[in-house]
């Protein structure tokens, strides 16, 4: 999800995000965590004066026996309701399960064996002889 | 570094590229000291399997001398000769602790050009397709190991590259075909193919208590290293009229207790299920020929294992 989402941490319990959208546009806000249950939920809001209101939330639970853990990431969107606002809903809605799908996966790596698995970088026989 | 890259269909090319660098905290380097190649890069090398990039440094069964390590590898040292298997595995996932590894969840880059073929990601291989991962080979003078405590094997003392160099790939690959067979006192096992992978799965047919073994192709050179290296019976298809009524007649009417299809997709035969395979391959309207599934599909007695180590697309 890298090249659509940016988060970086901008101080306690804050997040600033980055969302790039197909037509280069690039909309901002910044982030509060509302909520902390340890080991079991996060959840986030967009702080007040977001062009794009929104909240986000990741829930942990535990899966079936010698199954690990299920975690589950969800975003919700308040659009002002405009032409370019519906756009934006049906890009939004386009990102979602493959984007989200892979950011959860490298999470899953990052979680079972501290590293996130990549080829940027290594060597090829292109772009000047390595990957990028 | 010189590495011999993919650049088109049948188009391989010895390039210059980057030295390999340390780019996660499980990763090594290796020096190169031999790689060999695989029956497998053929269907790629073909256009068969989609998703080279031009400028893929392939090559996935190979060992070499380890000359840098990341931080957090504990177990390999610098100097240490290795063989190191064709997938890439983390030890840590529920699938390398049932040591399903080649099925690891933590090696793929980019799941995303596999899921909706296959359903599910499979573990990273080296040079060997972006779908599988798009890691750079081992036909080069040095590589790149991610998670090197799990993937590099040592060499013990006296063991010469030759000898080993084949636990890479082809040897675990036919044991795993001759495994599967479950295999008992008195069975007779046939294997489609005396490539690297079938010999090695006649061979393991043997060690697993197998009592015949009888070896299936059409090069008299490689029928010859079947019969003379494991001991096996052999039968050149291109010889005879139906392989399956030969192996029934070498077999008292019951057929081989196990068949091995070590082939795959690339499969060669006679008549018309050859032909009508090839055309449709040529028209890319499928992508295998499954002659040799075919046989041994048919060859295999009532109740007995068909074992499948040939790679299919489906």
């Amino acid at each position: 999800m890298e090249e659509v989402v940016e988060v970086t941490a901008s101080g306690e319990g804050q997040t600033h995000w980055l969302l790039h959208t197909p037509l280069g546009m690039t909309i901002s806000w910044d982030s509060q965590l509302t909520q902390v249950e340890e080991g079991k939920l996060l959840r986030w809001k967009s702080l007040p004066g977001s062009w794009l209101p929104n909240t986000g939330w990741v829930t942990f639970s535990p899966s079936s026996t010698n199954r690990g853990t299920e975690v589950k990431l969800g975003f919700h969107f308040d659009l002002p309701v405009s032409d370019v606002s519906n756009r934006l809903a049906k890009f939004i809605r386009f990102i979602p399960s493959l984007k989200l799908e892979k950011a959860l996966y490298r999470f899953k790596s990052l979680a079972e064996t501290g590293e996130i698995p990549t080829t940027k970088n290594q060597p090829a026989a292109r772009n000047g002889g390595r990957d990028q | 570094m010189r590495a011999l890259c993919w650049n088109g269909v049948n188009d391989l090319r010895m390039e210059t590229v980057a030295d390999p660098q340390i780019l996660n905290p499980h990763d090594a380097i290796l020096k190169v000291t031999m790689s060999t190649t695989c029956g497998s890069d053929l269907h790629f090398i073909d256009g068969y399997l989609p998703t080279m990039r031009p400028g893929d440094v392939i090559g996935h069964e190979f060992m070499g001398e380890v000359v840098e390590v990341g931080r957090a590898v504990k177990k390999v040292k610098k100097g240490d000769r290795v063989v190191v298997p064709s997938f890439i595995v983390c030890g840590s996932c529920y699938f390398c602790q049932h040591e399903l590894y080649s099925l690891c969840d933590n090696t793929h880059p980019k799941p995303e050009l596999q899921t909706p073929l296959l359903g599910y990601p499979t573990a990273g291989i080296y040079g060997y397709t972006h779908a599988f991962g798009g890691y750079a080979g081992a036909h080069a003078e040095y590589v790149r190991v991610p998670f090197a405590d799990n993937d590099c094997f040592k060499v013990p003392e006296g063991l010469k590259d030759e000898q080993v160099l084949f636990l890479s790939d082809a040897v675990p690959t036919g044991y795993m075909g001759a495994d599967f067979c479950n295999i008992k006192p008195g069975d007779v096992v046939a294997v489609w193919g005396c490539g690297g992978v079938g010999l090695m799965a006649q061979k393991s047919a043997f060690l697993l208590g197998a009592e015949r073994v009888i070896a299936i192709d059409r090069f008299p050179q490689r029928l010859e290293m079947a019969r003379e290296k494991v001991g096996a019976e052999t039968i050149d298809y291109s010889a005879v009229d139906n392989v399956v009524e030969v192996l029934q007649e070498m077999t008292g009417g019951r057929g081989p207790d196990a068949c091995i299809d070590a082939v795959g997709m690339e499969a060669h035969g006679e008549g018309i299920g050859y032909a009508y395979d090839r055309v449709k391959q040529l028209l890319r309207l499928e992508t295998d020929r499954g002659e040799a599934l075919r046989q041994a599909i048919v060859a295999c007695r009532k109740g007995g294992v068909l074992s499948i180590l040939g790679k299919c697309a489906r």
